[in-house]
């Protein structure tokens, strides 16, 4: 698992180092399009496509810390064994919700490449950024399987739904 | 099956999910899937799924969101919410009640920085408790200041709550945070007021601190002329349609970097944190609209919200009780579920049903208008910020007390009291004089 959370951390930098890209290129557009009347081309289609290497370059880290929205409404179950029955169910729905996100991704890719489907200005094709999609939600999915894995060896794991605390920032 | 049954069933289903600790994003998100593959296929379900993943993920104007959460990720950690603070203390510190004062009015200029009502109450909870406590504040005041000034933060642009309603209603995000400034004030004034009476009624307990002199207010003022030049710029450039909202939240994220790196306040060390601490509330953020737009087109086709609408009708309510019910129990479930949850999962039966209904005509808005629309965003905004310093869930209330550890849970709820009346107060208000509102989008955007 530690490899795993490594991968998934290293996935996360690479999403902010994304995410730092694209907040110096819409400054760079800014100052270019008052200063030099010079907008930089194709500054909406980059972002788009950034925001998806974004979003599911850090998914899987962000499952990993429990920084999704959890609703801690009722007391912790006592018994051990329904914490645990819970616990697995929840892992197994993230594998079934991610895995088969992961494949309709593939899907969507396929058919990306048939039609050409491409950004509208500099025609950034959508191909790669579907196959991002299928390979971070496959990751996701992993994850939650080594997670369910040793719910079932009885090992102790960083649960995200462990956290006392819900990971809201409203 | 009847669609309604299978509705309410999906429904039920969510709340039961949630209760589980299934997080709110992938609860909708199963429901919303499984749903869609009884009534119309699952061929039709998939596709729905990938489709809204891939125009969720990129939506031009959401881009705001990892922007304004930069902005304020980088004014929270090198420290420029401590400024405002003391900015805040140096003026009204030696007045009773003085440094409640300085944190609501700190809360309100970190508001301006920041989208998120947790990290307001977060970065002055962290700078406000422990001051509070060494002049002897009341703990009750000090908890029930700093949860509820926190709460400015999803009201006073940039706010996340309103670019997720933007999403969820197809609503300008420019127009929805001109909507927020003047009720995002109109509430801090409030918090303030609340302040002022009890300490007027018992001043014991708000001690006023050590006057500061003229040099040092001054110098106090003058650390915040940073913060005032990110907030001039990128809200400013907003109103002033010099940048969309996504520009303003960009260059306001450079602005605060550029200002950190001035301050030599900005190493690799913080903006790597920074960086990771934005993507990770982004990726929260998106996953919640991503489950929203796979669970709210199945409700629609449940037809449950023209099933409520008939029974609505049925009942020949006037247009206070209707929206008073409508209100009553978003305030309910906002107690019990997260505020971005209750909205996400309601707002799209409970806007056709105020639509449909004679709230509009009250209110002097058309029924589907641009206006009403805004309007409802301001007071689900409220809501939600109620919803936040409500138990049992209230997350500003985790936050106080994460930050104040010896104030027991009951003592910061009796502080929030107050503050929540003053809210119902600000909801009031907006209802009756949704002007307040409206006056700064309808005429600051054309």
């Amino acid at each position: 698992m530690k490899l795993l959370d490594r991968l998934a951390g290293g996935l996360a930098l690479f999403a902010g180092v994304v995410l730092f890209g694209l907040i110096c290129l819409i400054f760079t557009d800014v100052v270019f399009r008052y200063l030099f009347t010079a907008p930089i081309l194709g500054v909406e289609d980059t972002l788009q496509m950034g925001m998806v290497a974004v979003i599911f370059g850090a998914a899987p880290y962000v499952w990993r810390n429990a920084e999704h929205i959890v609703v801690d409404l009722l007391p912790e179950y006592r018994l051990t064994g329904l914490r645990i029955l819970r616990d697995l169910t929840i892992r197994l729905l993230i594998i079934g919700l991610m895995g088969l996100l992961a494949w309709q991704a593939w899907v969507g890719a396929e058919d990306a490449e048939f039609f050409g489907n491409a950004t509208n200005m500099i025609e950034i094709p959508y191909q790669p950024f579907y196959w991002m999609i299928a390979g971070s939600t496959a990751f996701h999915a992993l994850l939650a399987l080594v997670e369910a894995f040793q719910i079932c060896t009885g090992r102790d794991i960083a649960s995200p739904t462990a956290d006392d605390s819900p990971g809201g920032e409203a | 099956m009847d669609p309604i049954y299978i509705g309410i069933a999906g429904t039920v289903l969510v709340l039961v999910l949630m209760s589980q600790r299934l997080p709110v994003a992938f609860a909708m998100m199963v429901v919303g899937l499984v749903g869609h593959g009884m009534l119309d296929g699952w061929p039709s379900a998939f596709s729905t799924f990938i489709t809204e993943t891939w125009s969720t993920t990129t939506y031009y104007e959401l881009v705001v969101i990892p922007m304004f959460v930069m902005m304020g990720n980088i004014a929270s950690l090198s420290g420029m919410s401590r400024d405002l603070y003391n900015a805040a203390y140096a003026w009204v510190g030696q007045f009773r009640g003085g440094l409640a004062h300085a944190t609501v009015i700190g809360c309100t200029g970190f508001a301006a920085l920041s989208g998120s009502s947790v990290a307001s109450a977060l970065t002055l909870g962290r700078v406000a408790m422990p001051e509070m406590s060494r002049f002897g504040y009341n703990s009750r005041l000090a908890a029930g200041a700093v949860a509820a000034g926190g709460t400015l933060g999803i009201l006073i642009p940039p706010s996340t709550g309103f670019v997720i309603y933007a999403i969820l209603t197809e609503e300008s995000v420019g127009r929805l945070f001109l909507a927020g400034v003047f009720p995002g004030l109109l509430l801090a004034s409030l918090f303030l007021v609340v302040i002022f009476l009890q300490t007027l009624i018992r001043p014991e307990l708000g001690p006023p601190a050590q006057p500061f002199q003229w040099r040092k207010r001054l110098e106090a003022l003058g650390q915040g002329t940073g913060i005032l030049l990110i907030i001039f710029v990128s809200i400013g450039g907003i109103y002033g349609g010099v940048f969309t909202p996504v520009e303003a939240a960009a260059v306001g994220a450079m602005l605060a970097m550029m200002i950190s790196a001035l301050r030599r306040k900005l190493s690799f060390g913080l903006l790597g944190k920074a960086l990771i601490r934005t993507v990770g509330t982004t990726v929260m953020i998106y996953f919640i609209i991503i489950g929203a737009n796979v669970f709210s087109p199945f409700l629609a086709h449940t037809r449950i919200p023209d099933a409520l609408a008939e029974i609505l009708v049925e009942l020949n309510l006037g247009p206070v009780a209707f929206l008073a019910i409508i209100l009553g129990t978003f305030i309910v479930l906002g107690t019990f579920l997260d505020g971005f949850a209750a909205m996400v999962l309601v707002l799209p039966i409970v806007l056709p049903l105020i639509e449909s209904s004679a709230v509009p005509e009250m209110l002097g808005f058309a029924a589907d208008s641009s206006d009403l629309r805004i309007w409802f965003g301001v007071v689900m905004v409220i809501i939600i910020e109620m919803a936040l310093i409500s138990p049992p869930v209230g997350m500003n209330v985790f936050v106080v007390k994460g930050v104040a550890r010896n104030i027991p849970m009951r003592e910061i709820y009796i502080g929030i009291l107050p503050f929540w009346a003053a809210m119902i107060v600000a909801l009031l208000l907006f209802i009756l004089f949704p002007q307040i509102c409206l006056y700064l989008p309808n005429n600051m955007i054309h």
